[in-house]
């Protein structure tokens, strides 16, 4: 198929509405895989990206952080969490957000989007608001970088084995992860159980696959 | 002050009227000056985190900053703004009015869609990865790889019953849908039946009452366990909600009077002979001997009412095929 580009076909928009498209779809069918792209757009608005806030020479998942960022702007606040605290103002990762999106950061409780740079919050998940029966819409949305995701059968310590069920899934769906916590289910559980209220989820890996859980999923640690 | 390209552009061509510009200079012209997809960055990205939270919470009404744009609002706004918000450039579009794609807003909104994005069109369904439509779900199932969009008049079922819309919002809230139980109740005795021709309202997952747009009850059961994702935008109400594949969706009903499709058996489409599919009425004229159309059929043809399918796609489809 031969596409005309109105734009360069390099630019920001493109790689925001294919990223758009990812997102929506993982959301709309919890627990598949989609596989986003890299967000690497000459003009380089990734490069010189944030290391990770708190672990030694790693770097934050970019396709998490491009996906983040295809969605933040100066209308809406935002928060990051690392190593089971809250970043402030000055911390590098803030500061680099901030520029790039116009976001502010805001108190969690306050925040539509937040962002976990590793595969558990630590207990922060909590603070996050889940918006009210008047607007459940105003719940936040959180973004966990895990490490790794599967949807065939792995095994070993590393791995949860996690039971979906909800709208999105015909009958049930099998998703493994890896570099995400037992108790961390537990806490995202913790927080769908009022349904209309919750908290909408991604989970991203380092290979950019990525998985919606939106709060009508139910999960079962198997 | 350093001027962007576009805008050093716009200022030569305006200050140089003499000079025409040639087609190449147009083409240029649309080249730096349209966005994709028309709105802009921002309104789409609120737009879509607006998408996001519908999808998540199925058959709530999520409002939204519904932007201007150059179509009336009330002529499918809310629609097109959601697929302005989706598309990228490898998807393929069709637009339908009632099931048609030749109807004036189908035509138009196609038009605008396609000279802001350069999508590729079609009017077959199955090559469709994103459907727009007005009050009709194309005969065809659709797949797990296409979205459709639907356009909005009334986003609130509870509208006829409550014509506050903070009231109403509390009552979506409380889940307290008797009103509109009563108002069955209501139609029930006064005409016999549930006397609601299209626009039939729906539980979502069993939490959100949801309107199903003037689309007919024929179309109501195609969106219960459906593999498509729906997305609905009603511009000029502001709102946007969603039923996500494979979601739970029931007519509102009672025991002794379930809920009925208006489809009655015996009735065929004149051009393709279906009787499966939803079908609307239409006058054919009289005509008169030398074929023009006439209101009396003196010595011509009689003119009568007559069936043929709404999905003018998949009548053309199928009477190919025959």
């Amino acid at each position: 198929m031969q596409i005309v580009w109105l734009q360069s076909p390099q630019t920001k928009i493109y790689y925001n509405a294919s990223t758009f498209r990812h997102l929506l779809d993982s959301l709309a069918r919890p627990g598949k895989l989609n596989q986003l792209e890299y967000p690497e757009i000459p003009g380089g608005w990734l490069d010189e990206a944030p290391t990770h806030p708190t672990r030694e020479n790693a770097t934050l998942n970019p396709y998490a952080l491009g996906a983040f960022l295809s969605l933040i702007d100066g209308e809406v606040s935002f928060a990051i969490a690392s190593g089971g605290t809250w970043l402030q103002q000055e911390s590098a990762a803030v500061r680099w957000l901030s520029l790039r999106s116009g976001a502010s950061l805001k108190s969690p409780s306050a925040v539509a989007f937040a962002f976990f740079c590793e595969g558990r919050s630590g207990g922060l998940l909590k603070e996050l608001s889940q918006g009210t029966l008047l607007e459940p819409e105003s719940s936040a949305t959180a973004f966990y970088c895990v490490e790794q995701l599967s949807d065939t059968p792995k095994t070993g310590r590393d791995w949860l084995e996690l039971e979906l069920s909800g709208p999105g899934i015909l009958h049930s769906r099998r998703l493994y992860v890896a570099g995400m916590e037992r108790s961390e289910i537990v806490a995202i559980n913790a927080s769908r159980g009022n349904y209309p209220l919750g908290i909408d989820l991604y989970l991203i890996d380092t290979l950019g696959q990525c998985v919606g859980l939106p709060r009508t999923t139910k999960i079962l640690n198997r | 002050m350093k001027q962007p390209d576009s805008l050093k552009a716009l200022i030569t061509q305006l200050t140089a009227p003499s000079e025409e510009a040639t087609s190449s200079d147009r083409e240029q012209e649309e080249d730096t000056l349209y966005n994709f997809g028309f709105i802009d960055e921002d309104s789409k990205r609120e737009v879509r985190r607006k998408l996001l939270k519908a999808v998540a919470i199925p058959g709530h009404l999520v409002p939204f900053a519904s932007r201007d744009l150059p179509v009336a609002k009330g002529w499918g706004t809310g629609g097109l703004q959601i697929t302005l918000a989706l598309v990228k450039p490898d998807d393929t579009l069709k637009v339908i009015d009632q099931g048609d794609d030749d109807s004036v807003n189908a035509v138009n909104l196609r038009r605008f869609i396609q000279k802001t994005t350069n999508l590729q069109v079609t009017t077959d369904t199955l090559e469709a990865t994103i459907v727009q439509t007005r009050h009709r779900v194309p005969e065809e199932p659709l797949g797990e790889d296409q979205i459709l969009v639907l356009q909005v008049p009334m986003a609130d079922p509870l509208r006829w019953v409550e014509p506050s819309i903070e009231r109403s919002t509390e009552m979506h809230a409380e889940a307290d849908y008797a009103p509109i139980w009563v108002y069955m109740y209501e139609s029930v005795v006064r005409s016999g039946d549930v006397d609601i021709s299209s626009q039939y309202p729906v539980m979502v997952e069993e939490r959100y009452l949801m309107d199903t747009t003037p689309a007919p009850r024929y179309d109501v059961p195609a969106l219960h366990m459906s593999k498509t994702l729906y997305l609905y935008g009603a511009g000029r109400e502001k709102r946007i909600y969603a039923i996500p594949p494979y979601s739970r969706v029931a007519p509102l009903e009672f025991e002794d009077y379930p809920f009925k499709t208006e489809q009655k058996p015996g009735q065929a489409c004149e051009k393709c002979g279906s009787t499966a599919t939803y079908l609307t009425q239409h006058y054919i004229e009289a005509k008169s001997v030398d074929g023009t159309a006439s209101h009396s059929a003196t010595n011509g043809t009689e003119g009568y009412w007559a069936f043929f399918c709404s999905d003018t796609s998949y009548c053309n489809k199928r009477k190919k095929v025959i």
